[in-house]
């Protein structure tokens, strides 16, 4: 019964305003990854604003997909930029812990922790080091998982830990995205 | 189950919730002999993100900032310095819809958080919507309750607002 309950509700909640990404484009820094869509939007960015923004990832990405986080960190660059702030204006960085870490790992030890797969988020993780976007991983989690600095994509950072990275960039001005 | 269900409910409800002073129906709080003071002068800035949608029900989420409104101001806050905005992407953005868009998509059902976000609106609680969400959803501006505002993102109000001094509150 309880299952028929949350099917209902997922019906209910679901089908007409299920996603539609047609109305969504290529942004202007990296084309291929974090599509945008135009917004008539309310929310003035006051002139001058520098956007330093930190994102927090723990849930594992299902081997075959593209982190939705690590997409919407590239969405969040791609859209500033196109609403007119000044490339040099949007700072980004992503912390990872827990399970989150395999999306930063290399081919090699991508493969050897999921069957041979390739790593889907490997290749907007390349993208977004080569335009300054920071990647961190926390020590404690890759240390708790055998993940080695060599078992990295080249240019992902190591902290002690993510909350020890968390707040040295929130001290540095950085605010916390909620998702 | 609807038993289990129920003295769950009675367990974690506040024994003695007061209504009001700001919102009265909801956002109910319980007093508190706090030991948290809230300094003289003070002023609070503070935003909540919301994705979840509850169809039949006030959305929880929202109804929180008025009960963060409502515990303020019952404790000495003027209502003036306590300054709460909601940020919604997802599902939730469909409580924040014109009855008629609301009704049109959910099979003729009615909004039961409207009343509850019109009150709130009126009282200057700032509801932003994601537009990258509402454009995937095809919510359309015109599609909003008066007075609910759109941004670039969720991701971009949430800095805005942190950057103008809104704490994130995290839960």
């Amino acid at each position: 019964m309880l299952r028929a309950a949350v099917l209902v509700s997922m019906l209910i909640a679901a089908p007409a305003f299920a996603q539609d990404r047609s109305g969504f484009g290529p942004g202007p820094v990296l084309p291929d990854v974090g599509p945008i869509a135009p917004v008539e939007s309310d929310v003035a960015i006051p002139k001058g604003t520098v956007f330093k923004i930190a994102f927090d990832l723990a849930a594992r990405t299902q081997p075959g997909q593209l982190s939705r986080q690590i997409e919407t960190a590239a969405r969040t660059l791609n859209m500033h930029v196109a609403a007119g702030v000044p490339r040099k204006d949007v700072h980004i960085v992503l912390i990872f812990h827990g399970p989150s870490s395999f999306d930063l790992l290399n081919e090699a030890a991508y493969g050897a922790r999921n069957d041979g797969k390739a790593n889907a988020s490997a290749d907007a993780v390349k993208k977004l080091l080569g335009v300054g976007v920071e990647f961190i991983l926390c020590g404690q989690s890759a240390a708790s998982q055998g993940i080695k600095k060599a078992d990295l994509i080249p240019g992902v950072k190591m902290s002690l830990s993510a909350i020890t990275a968390h707040a040295l960039y929130q001290q540095r001005g950085y605010t916390l995205n909620p998702f | 189950m609807r038993a289990a269900l129920l003295a769950l409910l009675l367990l974690a409800s506040p024994v003695a919730a007061v209504d009001g002073p700001v919102f009265k129906g909801f956002g109910t709080h319980t007093p508190v002999e706090h030991d948290v003071a809230i300094p003289k002068g003070m002023v609070l800035r503070h935003v909540y993100d919301v994705t979840a949608a509850t169809p039949g029900k006030r959305n929880p989420g929202f109804e929180t900032a008025a009960r963060f409104i409502n515990s303020h101001v019952a404790n000495g806050m003027a209502e003036r310095d306590v300054a709460v905005a909601v940020v919604v992407h997802g599902p939730a953005i469909a409580e924040l819809t014109k009855p008629e868009v609301y009704a049109a998509r959910s099979n003729g059902a009615v909004n039961a958080s409207e009343a509850m976000v019109r009150e709130m609106l009126a009282r200057g609680v700032r509801f932003i919507v994601c537009g990258q969400a509402a454009n995937a959803m095809g919510v359309k501006k015109a599609d909003l309750l008066p007075g609910v505002e759109l941004a670039i993102s969720a991701s971009s109000a949430h800095a805005i607002l942190q950057a103008q001094g809104y704490t994130l509150n995290p839960f």
